[in-house]
């Protein structure tokens, strides 16, 4: 009976509360992120970022910087059974989704805020690269690493060097 | 106005089309749907493919289980013979497959109650056997459980249960088939039939007892004996429990009796008295 009590609490109640603390927990730090994100995206609105790989003829710019910024966000245990269920039937991983969209995000504005503290405000030829990190085997949790880098200049300081 | 500029993304174009909670409950729902679609397949093709199996499989699959035989005083062998001997009778008037045979086992034991299971093995306890005044009727309860093993019932009722706990063991990865085996051993006493198996029983029970007397007097002794324990002890005998419907199937051997024309005035046949 109390063994019986004991392997029910192991075998549903602890999961069942590891997802509803994952659930709240991986809610607030998602939504305060976001939060973060957004107001360092506002704050950073001057300094632009476009895939253009060459200088446009028209845009007189500084010598070039190369700038970087990544970010790693990992899954939680909600996330992660909302995935291995949506894993069996397809469809949008929407607990993943919100993931990536949080590492790009932040990858950009750590990129960004490089950049303006080398003085630029435009950063050409934004690349944007993810990596998934799996450490210590099948059940491992999953975090994932999204890399943004480019080439930073500032405008209107053109001295014919680069074209 | 600045020609380069980075307008600001309205929110929710790479992520949050759903709230999380939403996504989870409708693929779990999905999912559970599958699982149970899963299961039932499992266990109706395995009820429905068990007889496929050869006897003699079944069989040995009981063979490494623990054994039911039990010590027996001189008494009970005795009652061990009768049960043997008559088992012999009401198989010698039933069809059984040339590969089948039954093995009776008499305990000692006050539960009202007998069961078939697997391997051909039929359990009568004592406390049911003592309950029957006459050979009619034990060859009506015999007659019953080994048609039972004839209609092949433990062995679907087992692979249904056991196909079923393979199919969850193996989505939430924790299958074990040789423990599934082996619970199949708890099993043993405890598989019950459907009300179709149980009246087909009745019936191919209610010809073989009909074939040997000659008659069909006494036969639903069996279950009118049921009736008397029931109203006496406020409470259903063990052996009812898997075996419901009591009225219904006294209505439908009357009714099978009436429709063969089976005669009803025979002599019952006298039990030895202990």
């Amino acid at each position: 009976m109390v063994e019986g009590l004991i392997t029910l609490f192991f075998n549903l109640a602890l999961p069942l509360l590891l997802l509803v603390v994952g659930f709240l927990v991986g809610t607030i730090v998602e939504r305060r992120h976001l939060r973060r994100i957004r107001a360092r995206e506002a704050e950073l609105r001057d300094v632009l970022a476009f895939a253009l790989r060459r200088i446009p003829e028209d845009l007189e710019v500084s010598a070039p910087n190369f700038v970087a910024g990544s970010a790693v966000i990992s899954v939680d245990y909600f996330k992660r059974f909302a995935a291995s269920l949506r894993g069996l039937i397809g469809g949008r991983l929407g607990a993943y989704e919100s993931l990536f969209e949080r590492a790009r995000r932040e990858a950009m504005v750590r990129m960004k805020e490089e950049a303006r503290r080398l003085g630029a405000d435009i950063v050409l030829n934004v690349k944007l690269e993810t990596t998934r990190i799996q450490a210590g085997g099948r059940n491992a949790t999953i975090s994932v690493e999204a890399l943004a880098y480019g080439t930073a200049y500032r405008r209107g300081e053109g001295d014919g060097q680069i074209h | 106005m600045d020609k380069y500029t980075n307008p600001t993304p309205p929110e929710g174009i790479s992520s949050g089309h759903e709230h999380p909670l939403v996504d989870v409950a409708k693929s779990s729902a999905i999912v559970g749907a599958l699982l149970c679609a899963f299961i039932l397949a499992a266990y109706y093709g395995a009820r429905y493919a068990a007889p496929l199996l050869p006897f003699a499989w079944e069989k040995a699959l009981v063979d490494g289980l623990p054994e039911l035989e039990a010590e027996r005083s001189t008494a009970q062998a005795a009652r061990q013979r009768e049960l043997e001997v008559l088992a012999a009778r009401v198989v010698s008037v039933m069809e059984l497959p040339p590969d089948m045979d039954i093995t009776v086992h008499y305990v000692e034991d006050d539960q009202v109650n007998a069961f078939a299971t697997l391997g051909g093995h039929v359990v009568v306890f004592s406390g049911l056997w003592k309950t029957l005044r006459s050979e009619n009727a034990r060859a009506m309860l015999l007659g019953h459980e080994i048609a039972h093993i004839v209609n092949r019932d433990p062995i679907r009722g087992a692979s249904g249960t056991l196909m079923a706990s393979l199919v969850v063991g193996v989505v939430f990865g924790s299958a074990d088939i040789f423990g599934s085996l082996a619970a199949t051993g708890s099993l043993l006493t405890a598989l019950h039939f459907s009300r179709e198996q149980e009246r087909q029983a009745d019936a191919d029970a209610a010809f073989a007892v009909n074939r040997l007397y000659g008659h069909f007097n006494g036969a639903t002794d069996l279950f009118e004996g049921m009736r008397a324990l029931t109203e006496a002890h406020g409470e259903p005998p063990a052996f009812l429990s898997s075996h419901p419907q009591l009225d219904a199937r006294i209505e439908a051997l009357d009714r099978l009796a009436r429709e063969n024309d089976w005669r009803l005035d025979g002599e019952k046949v006298p039990v030895p008295q202990s």
